[in-house]
């Protein structure tokens, strides 16, 4: 048996360092490609699916109206907050006239949030839904059917423009992911 | 010597797996992500997809006459499209339209959008209770259970009340200050809102000069369509060079395309406000048409003979473009302009109340009158607004006046009716009582008893009068389902105490009286209760609640006290001593059943995502 010399040993030592170091780094730099991609994946889905959503709940729509109050709280259509008024359907799918739903798409600190208010006649249920819970911006924008269009007021609108912006933490930095749909109103 | 494994190889091994998860998280993560954006897009393409099969299938069905019964897949761009066609009654049809990617056998993503299509005439009732230029006359005591938009003065008795806000529309002149038709041969057509020869006629205008320095109150035009158009935007604008002046808009209002048939008619636009014209001073009509479409489009009736000197047609294909080219027409297209300048006014007798805001040219009042929002004016006389005498900060004086609003039926929308009752044949008077009448012209009186029920089968036309009974009921037959229909009378109309007119009994069906009996006939004027200047009433509804419509654009409506009903427009509305009015808001949509000639159409607020 005989020992390790110095210089063996020092060197053992350094090339341990640089694979440690080497190891570590890639450990770090692919948790962080991990966590980034993953981020987006998740908020390009969000961004997706929520203005999927708004586009279809728009076209539904007869109008934007200027407010709703449910439970003690009002809902005011704004450039942050929508009301949207649609025709109840019955059991068969079938549209009741004169009887409306009424649904609202809102920030809720980052959350974007969504309620549906159904008429006692409509077979709609009632629904309070959160799309994304890392929304940064969200920007309402009331059109006419003017070509182009000229920004109106919410209850005058014929078509509306949603600007949705979503940040998430990935890592180190904040990832950003912009999304912008127009619909019109189709029972306007 | 101690053999030692590889200890830097079990780190690579770390190091590589560490890489291969995030490489496949990432790559799995991207697909993911793919397949969504793919399946959004694809979404969306269904949509639109099924979209365009819902306007093929209204095409399809007025091509047919009716006889379209959907198809069950046509190949369209990236995908296919279906139609079902179910009959709701006997004049709507339910159209289910289902896009496909990449097609129906084996869809990757599928939309269905479903919609109503209506043969008849949609018509819109925006005011509960609509007054025209006759104005409203109220009794003593007399109440009006909410607000009210009239075209002209409204009188009141002592004591009564409106519990609303009331507009007084400035006043037009009643002849037309400038005008252009045709006659005989030099009648032509001209198209717009389409292509033609190369022409993309978007724009079209005539030029005018008023004879007098006034307000313009409102216009008619005398047009026709084709298919379907959208509602045009009508504009006055100032003369630039010999064309509108694109940068000068005195003001805009919206042609209603369901006031306009297939026949020509002169069509009345107003405006959302009344701007003042200088006289002998060029000014142009111009309508932009929503788009250029060789189905729907329509037709400006052109008097190929020029007999309107003041001013000229011409046509352009973008009139906001930087430097617009517009292009004279030969020919003068044919209108109307109706001057303002005329003082309407509301005047109240001793302790009466408007119990809201109060929007005029003149307001006066007597003793105790007060209204308790705000009064915007030019004149205020006796009346004291939120509790005292003005000038207050509820009083706003220089107001200009509210613009007239347009009635929501056309000339030519009655003619069609009438045709559509002459189709079904004609009989002479019709005595009885329980019966089953339409459609059809009866030329002569419709007599009716007490407590009798009449099931009519819309367009019914009495070329007389029509007396009906205490708690006579005229009831839509149950085939018009969802639409309504009506009951055009040329004559008076006596209706007894508890009458109504009632729709089919699906919601959103009613049954329209619509009175074209003038009473204005023999010089008649817009006085009240009587008077020397006052005429005989078109409808005499009783003390009736009546659900539904009563429509008389130039006669007087009297009720009794006690009178309530779903939606009134009439020339002049009387209102006798004590009489309390309830009515409900206007229908945003009635669509009025069509005869064979009517077209299918989309009913709006039918649009649904399944």
């Amino acid at each position: 048996m005989r020992g390790f010399t110095l210089f063996e040993l020092l060197i053992a030592m350094g090339i341990g360092i640089i694979a440690s170091t080497l190891l570590l780094t890639i450990m770090v730099n692919s948790a962080g490609l991990f966590y980034t991609e993953s981020s987006k994946l998740q908020e390009g889905l969000n961004s997706n699916d929520a203005l999927a959503r708004v586009r279809e709940s728009i076209k539904q729509s007869n109008a934007v109206v200027a407010s709703y109050t449910s439970g003690g709280t009002t809902y005011t259509s704004s450039a942050t907050q929508i009301v949207l008024k649609a025709p109840s359907i019955d059991s068969s799918g079938n549209i009741i006239s004169n009887t409306f739903d009424y649904t609202v798409f809102f920030l809720n600190q980052t959350k974007l949030r969504y309620k549906l208010f159904p008429d006692a006649t409509s077979s709609r249920k009632s629904q309070d839904r959160i799309f994304s819970t890392s929304v940064d911006n969200l920007t309402l924008k009331y059109l006419n059917s003017q070509n182009p269009p000229s920004e109106v007021t919410a209850t005058a609108a014929t078509k509306v423009r949603i600007s949705l912006t979503l940040k998430q933490k990935a890592g180190q930095s904040y990832e950003t992911n912009m999304a912008t749909s127009e619909a019109n109103l189709r029972n306007d | 010597m101690i053999k030692q494994n590889g200890q830097i190889l079990l780190m690579v091994f770390v190091a590589l797996g560490v890489v291969l998860f995030t490489v496949l998280s990432v790559t799995a993560g991207a697909q993911i992500y793919y397949q969504n954006a793919t399946y959004t897009q694809n979404a969306e393409k269904a949509t639109a997809l099924a979209e365009a099969g819902l306007d093929k299938a209204i095409t399809s069905i007025n091509k047919t006459g009716g006889s379209y019964n959907g198809e069950s897949e046509t190949a369209l761009g990236d995908g296919s499209y279906s139609v079902t066609v179910t009959n709701k009654d006997a004049s709507t049809k339910v159209l289910t339209v289902t896009g496909y990617i990449p097609n129906k056998q084996n869809p990757k993503t599928k939309r269905t959008v479903a919609i109503q299509a209506s043969k008849g005439v949609g018509i819109a009732f925006n005011y509960g209770l609509q007054v025209g230029v006759g104005g409203i006359c109220m009794g003593n005591g007399a109440t009006i259970n909410g607000s009210v938009y009239a075209n002209g003065n409204i009188s009141g008795g002592n004591t009564t009340r409106v519990t609303g806000d009331v507009y007084v529309a400035g006043g037009a002149q009643p002849t037309a200050d400038q005008q252009s038709d045709c006659s005989g041969v030099n009648c032509q057509d001209y198209i717009f809102g389409k292509s033609v020869s190369g022409e993309n006629r978007q724009d079209v205008a005539q030029s005018f000069k008023p004879s007098q320095t006034n307000t313009l109150n409102k216009i008619s035009l005398k047009l026709k369509k084709t298919g379907i158009p959208s509602n045009p935007t009508v504009r006055i604008m100032k003369d630039s060079s010999g064309k509108p002046d694109k940068n000068n808009i005195l003001t805009n209002g919206t042609l209603s395309a369901n006031l306009v048939t297939n026949q020509y008619g002169f069509v009345d636009i107003t405006f959302s406000s009344t701007p003042s014209l200088t006289a002998n001073t060029t000014y142009w009509i111009m309508i932009h048409a929503n788009s250029l479409d060789n189905s729907n489009y329509w037709y400006w009736s052109n008097d190929l003979a020029q007999s309107y000197t003041g001013g000229q047609p011409k046509w352009s294909s973008n009139w906001q473009a930087s430097s617009p080219v517009w292009t004279a027409i030969s020919g003068d297209f044919g209108f109307k302009t109706y001057m303002g300048g005329v003082v309407t006014s509301i005047s109240l007798g001793n302790g009466s109340t408007v119990t809201g805001n109060v929007h005029a040219n003149t307001i006066t009042g007597a003793s105790g009158v007060n209204i308790t929002g705000d009064a915007y004016y030019q004149t205020i006389t006796s009346t004291n607004v939120s509790g005292s005498a003005c000038p207050n900060s509820h009083c706003h004086p220089g107001s200009a006046d509210p613009p007239p609003t347009v009635f929501p039926v056309s000339d030519a929308n009655v003619t069609d009716w009438k045709n559509q009752a002459v189709a079904g044949g004609t009989s002479g008077s019709v005595n009885g009582c329980n019966m089953t009448l339409g459609p059809k012209k009866i030329a002569g009186n419709l007599t009716l008893g007490n407590g009798c029920t009449v099931t009519v089968k819309a367009p019914l036309w009495v070329t007389g009068d029509i007396s009906a009974g205490n708690s006579t009921k005229f009831v839509l037959d149950s085939s018009f389902g969802g639409t309504s229909g009506p009951i055009i009378v040329d004559g008076t109309t006596t209706l007894g105490n508890g009458s109504d007119l009632k729709g089919s009994g699906t919601t959103g069906s009613y049954l329209m009286l619509f009175s074209s009996y003038d009473s204005t006939l023999g010089g008649q004027g817009n006085g009240c209760f009587g008077g020397s200047q006052s005429g005989q009433a078109a409808v005499d509804a009783g003390n009736s609640a009546i659900s539904g419509i009563l429509y008389a654009p130039k006669g007087i409506v009297n009720l009794a006290n006690g009178a309530s009903f779903k939606e009134i427009t009439a020339w002049q509305i009387t209102l006798g001593n004590g009489a309390t009015l309830n009515y409900d808001t206007g229908f945003a949509s009635t669509v009025f059943s069509a005869g064979p000639s009517g077209s299918f159409s989309i009913v709006k607020g039918t649009y649904q995502v399944k």
